[in-house]
């Protein structure tokens, strides 16, 4: 995740201004923050009080992103009810690559090959929980 | 196929099956096509015999949403309603349309047939409305689901403090009221074209959303539409659109939804007239499966001229209609919610009598395929 966000700081900025990074949870904007310091500005959709699966798509997150240079989410579908549309409207080229979800490297617990609805709103990539040790981000 | 009986099915109607058949055999192996289909049944009884009694399917739905290129995204959807009282069916193409927010650099702009990005209720799909059925004067305005027309809508993100957006629109303007109940002059004129509008329906919404934490919100919409239909006549409508919401956690805890419009029409050789509707709607959620709502819809007018809808919602107003309804909503899940409304209803006319009315709606929404989006 490291390299990935060094990587796309370097080619979404330019160099003279802080980069806008926007993440969706708090607990990755920690992870950025670790990271970054204070090289990057660090804005959040999310303040931690929401149930991030049951979020509106507003206008106010979609004004947000189309000033975003980098968005994190957290990705295995947390947000899948709500960010694609925000992402989709905000119409930010920057986003076409720049997005990064935090969870591309985790090996979720708790995966299954196939779901249905008896079993509830599960999330087929598995559990999304990950932010709980730090070692997760490494 | 779908509830289809076959032996109902109208003369154009194989076309509108051929398309539904091509959707579904596609689904097994087409790739990123997200699918998503509903079911929206509404029983209802009226005290008032003329009216509506009985059960049907008001509409099942089935939509497909995927990307056409880079740059254009495309939903197309197809229904099929059924009247409960005369138990007619009607299947047809609904929405299709692309939309692009890359062509004009972060600016929507949406090209084919859709409904209109106008008020509120107007631009959300029935089967995901907080209350069972339009308000009167919504449905004399725009039809029991809405306005849905072929044309060109642009919708420009403002910005600044107050998060506005302009929307503005131009349609084809020979439909405007959108009805799934088969209009009894159709059958005359099968096969042929409906007459052109004299001018085109061309609308502008300018919407403010204020953000007063991630899960409380407040959008505020001014809206006009103008058109002049086939018979010459030229309607004006004017509104306003507020909504609040509160979310805790999974539950909407408090929704406070409210439309006023305005409109104002004029026959050719006439002299013009105006009439208008409100309908202030609140809902309490008490957790994420138990919801409470109680709304008032009016409508005022100073003669009930406009006769083009009484033939299908059964309900001409003499000059001043008001109703007062609660609801009880149980949702089982996000995928499927029952809800039971009891309406009392003054100021219809019945056989040139001035009637009161009690009405009761039992619906069930359930729906399958992709995770609805949550708008707000």
């Amino acid at each position: 995740m490291k390299i990935k966000l060094i990587t796309l700081l370097l080619f979404t900025t330019n160099l003279w201004a802080k980069p806008n990074v926007y993440v969706t949870l708090p607990e990755i904007g920690w992870a950025v923050k670790e990271i970054a310091e204070d090289k990057v500005d660090i804005n959040y959709l999310l303040s931690g009080h929401e149930d991030p699966h049951f979020v509106d798509v507003t206008p106010a997150f979609i004004f947000k992103l189309k000033k975003a240079d980098l968005l994190i989410k957290n990705g295995l579908a947390l947000e899948s009810t709500w960010l694609p549309k925000v992402i989709e409207l905000a119409a930010n080229p920057k986003l076409k690559t720049g997005v990064c979800d935090a969870s591309s490297k985790i090996k979720a617990i708790g995966k299954r090959d196939q779901v249905d609805r008896s079993m509830g709103d599960v999330h087929p990539q598995g559990n999304l929980i990950f932010f709980t040790h730090q070692n997760n981000l490494s | 196929m779908f509830f289809v009986n076959l032996t109902k099915v109208k003369k154009r109607d194989p076309v509108k099956l051929f398309i539904c058949l091509f959707f579904v055999s596609m689904s097994s192996y087409a790739q990123n096509i997200n699918w998503f289909a509903s079911a929206d049944f509404v029983g209802e009884a009226n005290e008032e015999d003329s009216y509506n009694q009985g059960l049907g399917i008001r509409e099942f739905e089935l939509a497909m949403h995927t990307q056409v290129d880079q740059d254009w995204a495309t939903t197309m959807s197809f229904v099929y309603a059924q009247d409960p009282n005369s138990q007619t069916e009607v299947t047809e193409l609904h929405e299709v349309f692309i939309q692009s927010s890359t062509v004009f650099s972060g600016h929507r702009l949406k090209l084919g047939q859709f409904f209109l990005n106008t008020g509120k209720m107007n631009k959300t799909h029935r089967h995901e409305w907080n209350m069972t059925s339009a308000p009167l004067f919504f449905y004399k305005y725009f039809g029991e689901e809405g306005v849905l027309d072929k044309g060109i809508e642009y919708t420009h993100f403002i910005g600044a403090d107050a998060n506005l957006t302009l929307v503005l629109g131009l349609t084809k303007g020979n439909q405007f009221a959108h009805l799934h109940v088969e209009d009894e002059h159709e059958h005359e004129e099968e096969g042929e074209e409906k007459q052109n509008a004299m001018e085109p329906t061309r609308y502008i919404r300018l919407g403010s959303f204020i953000e007063h934490t991630t899960t409380i919100g407040t959008e505020i919409g001014l809206n006009y539409i103008g058109r002049r239909d086939a018979e010459k006549t030229a309607w004006h409508y004017a509104g306003i659109d507020i909504t609040h919401k509160q979310r805790e956690a999974k539950t909407l805890s408090f929704l406070f939804q409210a439309e006023a419009w305005s409109r104002t029409y004029k026959y050719e050789g006439f002299e013009e007239y105006s009439d208008s509707g409100y309908y202030v709607y609140l809902e309490k959620g008490i957790n994420q499966h138990h919801s409470l709502g109680l709304g008032v819809n009016a409508f005022f007018a100073e003669k009930d001229l406009d006769e083009s809808l009484h033939e299908h919602s059964g309900r001409t107003v003499h000059d001043k209609y008001d109703s007062y309804f609660v609801n009880y909503t149980y949702a089982n899940s996000e995928f499927l919610r029952y809800r039971f409304t009891v309406e009392k209803e003054a100021g219809l006319e019945v056989d040139e009598e001035e009637v009161n009315n009690m009405r009761y709606t039992l619906q069930m929404v359930f729906n399958i395929g992709k995770h609805p989006i949550h708008m707000f």
